[in-house]
Parts: C-alpha cells; sequence; structure tokens
C-alpha cells in the first residue's frame, strides 16, 4: 500500500544552513576573508564593496574579484608607447633624411592623418584596456562566475555552482608568473561545459584554497 | 549627346579615401560604445567610480572620433 502521509517524524530533516564563513576559531578549517578597499586597477580583490553583477541573487555575496595580473597589460602598454613615439621621431628625424615626396602633401592632410593615427592608437589601447577590465573572474557564496572578453564585439559568460565543482588546480609557469605570483586556475565541473578556468590570476594558491574551501563547505 | 569632363581629381579622391576610412572607423567606435554600455550593465564596479569613469572615456573616445569626422570635412 502506499503512503499517502507520512508521520513528520518520518520525513527526512531539512539539512541545517551552514554558513560558507564563519570564524576561524568556530571551524579551523573554514575561509577566512578580510573586506578588502577595492582599488580600480587591483586584480584580487577579497569581499570588494561595491562590486555586483547582473542576476545577483539576493543574499549572494561576492567573495572574490579576480582579474589578470596587471603585469599582462605591460605588453600592449610598450606597444602604444612606441607607436605615440614613432609619427614624433618621424617629424624629428625628417629633416635630416633629404627624403623628397612625389608630390606636395598640403598640411591639412598631415594634420589629419597624424590626428586619426593618434585616435587609431588611443582606439588600440582603449579596448586593450576594456578587454583586462571585464575580463573577470568572480566568486561569490553560491556560484562561480567566468566573464570573458574576446575583443569588444565577443564576450563568453559561465557560471557554475560551488558543489558541481569536483576539481580544481592552477598552474605557475615561467619567471614572470613565479616572479608576480600568478598563475592559471583550471576548474572541472560535473556539466558539460569545459572546465573553467581563470588565466593568470594573481595569488592562485590562495584562490584554489579558497574555491576547495567553499566547494567542501557548499556540499555539507 | 554631350558626356561631362571627366578628369582624374586626385585630391578628390584622396578626400573621398580620408572621408570613408574615418567614416568606417566611427562606426567601429560606436559598437565599441554599444558593448562598452553592455559590459558595464553585466557588472557593476563602483570602486573609484570604475563603471562611470570607464562610461565617460568611451563617449569621450566616440566624440573625439565625430570631431574628427567633421575636421576632415571642414578642412579637406
Amino acid at each position: 500500500m502506499v503512503n499517502l502521509y507520512t508521520s513528520d517524524d518520518s520525513k527526512p530533516k531539512a539539512k541545517a544552513e551552514t554558513p560558507l564563513l564563519t570564524t576561524p576559531e568556530a571551524n579551523p578549517g573554514q575561509v577566512k576573508l578580510e573586506r578588502d578597499e577595492p582599488h580600480i586597477l587591483a586584480s584580487f580583490h577579497e569581499k570588494p564593496e561595491g562590486i555586483s553583477f547582473a542576476n545577483q541573487d539576493s543574499g549572494e555575496e561576492v567573495l572574490l574579484f579576480l582579474r589578470r595580473h596587471y603585469i599582462t597589460n605591460l605588453s600592449w602598454q610598450i606597444a602604444t608607447i612606441v607607436f605615440v613615439m614613432l609619427p614624433l621621431l618621424a617629424f624629428a628625424a625628417f629633416p635630416y633624411l633629404n627624403i623628397a615626396l612625389p608630390i606636395a602633401v598640403p598640411f591639412n592632410y598631415i594634420l589629419i592623418l597624424v590626428l586619426f593615427y593618434y585616435l587609431i592608437v588611443f582606439g588600440y589601447a582603449f579596448v586593450s584596456f576594456i578587454v583586462w577590465f571585464y575580463n573577470v573572474g568572480i566568486i561569490s557564496n553560491h556560484r562561480v562566475i567566468d566573464i570573458d572578453v574576446n575583443g569588444i564585439s565577443s564576450k563568453d559568460i559561465a557560471a557554475t555552482d560551488l558543489k558541481d565543482i569536483i576539481d580544481i588546480s592552477y598552474k605557475q609557469s615561467g619567471l614572470q608568473q613565479n616572479l608576480f605570483d600568478f598563475g592559471d586556475v583550471e576548474m572541472e565541473t560535473e556539466a558539460e561545459k569545459p572546465n573553467f578556468e581563470f588565466l593568470s590570476v594573481p595569488h592562485p594558491a590562495k584562490v584554489v584554497d579558497l574555491i576547495s574551501k567553499l566547494n567542501v563547505n557548499s556540499r555539507r | 549627346m554631350i558626356l561631362p569632363n571627366l578628369t582624374f581629381d586626385l585630391t578628390l579622391l584622396i578626400k573621398l579615401f580620408f572621408l570613408v576610412i574615418i567614416g568606417l572607423y566611427s562606426a567601429f567606435v560606436l559598437i565599441v560604445f554599444i558593448n562598452v554600455r553592455s559590459l558595464t550593465k553585466l557588472i557593476l564596479i563602483k570602486s573609484s567610480s570604475g563603471s562611470q569613469l570607464i562610461t565617460i572615456l568611451t563617449l569621450v573616445y566616440l566624440l573625439l572620433t565625430v570631431f574628427l569626422f567633421i575636421l576632415a570635412l571642414v578642412i579637406l
């Protein structure tokens, strides 16, 4: 006979809400984060104030906000400086080179050309900065969100629950990554979605430690 | 029938070339502006007015491009 009614005692007890973050005294395995005063160019914020994202649930708190290490911007910054210097060097060197142009170019054209050139250089630097600025990883008390901006018109947003993470590791290779303490954090999930990756993030060991602890807590 | 006198005008050609290139670039900057706005809505960074600063910078970039296009129209 099918039991339509069961007594309250026979029902499985609802799992007690386990806080993901408690004091270390209460549980030595818990995560301790200090509230961080965010800086616009920082790439590692613990419990940042004033950072929120679309579809954030009520009661969901951002615990860690990550970007690529600032040193990874060095290549485009050097390239921008070189591009800025090029016309100046060309104008400075032109009188000494004795090059005769086949046609006389009016000043107006040179002015527009130079302004346009600098606008393109500014655009290159600006888009590179935007790509770095919005390429973020967010770890909240419920999930992990990976926002990848590949170029200016393409973005890839992926999110997974903390409890769905089955494996997490990090990789640091090369002098630069070891010197400045940044690396790639990789997470494997049970879902069909390929693995989550936070590339070139600062303090990868700390990130892995935090996510592992949150993962364990979320499974309880 | 009298045909119009078509002569090769290099100056006009260069003017058109400049205007088309800057016009196309303005379209690119407009795409950048729209995408940055959508990104700003996706992640709101209030720290040091982060999102606001980026929006203002994008607007300045767009205005500079439009200004250059108008300048090219006027002085070329």
